[in-house]
């Protein structure tokens, strides 16, 4: 495929997944995310919204219908093979899930630790991601000397520097106030300039309102709405 | 762009793979120092798994030592004719003389056998006590240090044609009994080093088992990142190889401390029997034997602790 050719796309076609005990998570849902665009999923506990993401991240399989990413067929991927798939994501927790025995740099770092780059392309793209969450002042600190929010910066840092073709956020702003919370999604809109798709589960209804955005509304595992404001 | 992947996978580097197994290495020693106690209680464990078969060992490679050392010098008596006069003793030692799987060979007189016997018996004069001395003169001295061990009873017999000679008797049957309890140790070192194995895989795979539920979320961070399942196994498979590579020098220790307070009774007992024989202690090769199997124990434990836990791993 030519390089001019917008390349990231999530489609899912006609999925469903069912858990044991035949709990619907998601029912047939078909839909397509594309690069460079914000996507909110909304919908209540239970609505399907951590399953949605969790398909994506290929930590579950679809009980029916078919995923692809950039063509490619999430179900295909053999499992020796995830690892590098997930390269290619950036993951965002409500709990930051930070090593709490390591400093903000090495927090951001483990993603590239793994790929086998120098330590100076490292210390200068971990500072670049610190630099974009505001944390630049704080990478010798540990997460337990940081506020909720500023851990939560830390995990979108970790989850940023590898510059994610596929950016998830699962309730990111759970524990962060209203400002710190319209920073964080603001944050993550620009994530879409240079070209990554961004799905963020979030219920916090207000909050979406004030971002330009596609919003997937979810109810019990079925899609009820899907509109852009 | 792969088709079975959304992007392209990374090359591999062997620079980056060679340094990542140092850093592994070294996460795994701070894993280490950060539970030291916990650490060197499980090393500790498993080098007192380890004395067993380890002295075992040396003991049969000591047994070992003592059958080829003595196994080249059987001692045999040659016991002529009741009757048999001087000249025919002579003849009868130059003859034996002659034969080159013999060596040291003379003449035991009838009355010098009598006295030691009496002696032996605490009986004291028995020519007094018998009248006439039953026993006969004897030839004594030692098989050559090139007969083999399968040849004894056809030179025993061939011998034992020779004129005027009665009977010949081959001085080996503590060689058969050291043989046969070389062979009951050999036995049981073969079955204690597979049951130390599997006792030490067991204490090294249950300790890495909780070096993982200790750091789950480190791994399943990992895990959610991009890290292979080498990646994330590598520093619990160093860790086991280091419980491994403690436990083995604790076990050397403690092995080394019982030879040293075993070697003066033992060297006086080898010295009271058969003089210059060399004491197998710890060497230059059994060190190293016992680090290599102490390491790969550990690894093995930990191989089998790692490998389900991967498997049935959740991401966050």
């Amino acid at each position: 495929m030519p390089f001019w050719v917008s390349m990231n796309k999530i489609r899912f076609d006609n999925v469903s997944k069912a858990y044991s005990g035949g709990k619907m998570a998601l029912s047939d849902v078909s839909l397509e995310l594309v690069e460079g665009e914000v996507t909110f999923l909304t919908g209540h506990s239970g609505a399907g919204k951590s399953s949605f993401l969790k398909l994506i991240m290929r930590d579950q399989l679809a009980s029916s219908g078919r995923i692809t990413v950039n063509g490619v067929d999430l179900a295909s991927i053999k499992e020796r093979n995830l690892p590098y798939y997930r390269r290619g994501l950036g993951v965002v927790f409500q709990d930051h899930h930070l090593l709490m025995d390591r400093t903000v740099f090495e927090n951001v770092a483990v993603p590239l630790s793994l790929i086998g780059l120098s330590d100076k392309v490292t210390a200068r793209r971990v500072r670049a991601a610190l630099t974009i969450v505001g944390l630049e002042g704080l990478s010798k600190s540990k997460p337990v000397e940081l506020s909720a929010g500023e851990r939560q910066r830390v995990g979108i840092a970790r989850a940023v520097v590898m510059r994610p073709r596929v950016l998830l956020a699962d309730e990111p702003t759970g524990n962060l106030d209203p400002e710190l919370s319209l920073r964080a999604m603001e944050l993550f809109a620009q994530f879409t300039e240079i070209g990554s798709i961004v799905v963020i589960a979030s219920h916090d209804l207000p909050l979406i309102n004030q971002i330009e955005a596609r919003v997937v509304e979810l109810k019990e595992g079925l899609v009820i709405d899907d509109s852009r404001q | 762009m792969s088709s079975h992947l959304p992007w392209p996978k990374s090359r591999f580097n062997i620079g980056f793979y060679l340094k990542s197994h140092v850093s592994n290495f070294r996460t795994a020693f701070a894993f280490f120092g950060r539970r030291f106690f916990f650490s060197v209680g499980v090393s500790l464990l498993l080098g007192i798994a380890m004395v067993l078969p380890a002295s075992l060992w040396l003991f049969y490679k000591n047994l070992v030592n003592i059958d080829q050392e003595w196994s080249g010098q059987p001692g045999l008596v040659v016991y002529l004719e009741i009757h048999a006069n001087d000249g025919e003793i002579k003849r009868t030692l130059e003859e034996l003389q002659s034969l080159k799987d013999l060596r040291d060979l003379y003449i035991v007189p009838a009355d010098q056998a009598l006295k030691r016997f009496g002696y032996l018996t605490g009986v004291g004069d028995l020519k007094e006590l018998l009248g006439a001395n039953p026993l006969p003169f004897s030839i004594q001295g030692y098989l050559a240090n090139d007969v083999e061990y399968f040849d004894y009873e056809k030179l025993r017999k061939k011998i034992k044609k020779m004129p005027h000679i009665d009977d010949v008797v081959l001085e080996i049957e503590w060689l058969e009994n050291l043989r046969e309890i070389t062979g009951l140790v050999n036995l049981l070192l073969i079955v204690y080093v597979i049951l130390f194995a599997i006792a030490s895989a067991f204490i090294s795979f249950t300790s890495i088992k909780i070096a993982i539920e200790d750091r789950l979320t480190e791994v399943k961070i990992l895990k959610l990142v991009g890290a292979t399942n080498a990646q994330i196994r590598r520093p619990f498979l160093y860790c086991g190889v280091l419980y491994g590579l403690v436990g083995a020098i604790a076990g050397l220790v403690i092995v080394t401390l019982t030879m040293a307070w075993m070697y003066e009774p033992l060297r006086f007992i080898l010295d009271s029997n058969v003089s210059g024989l060399g004491f197998f202690g710890v060497t230059s090769f059994f060190v190293p034997l016992v680090l290599i199997c102490g390491a790969s124990v550990g690894w093995l434990g930990a191989i089998f602790g790692v490998q389900p836990q991967m498997k049935k791993l959740e991401l966050l």
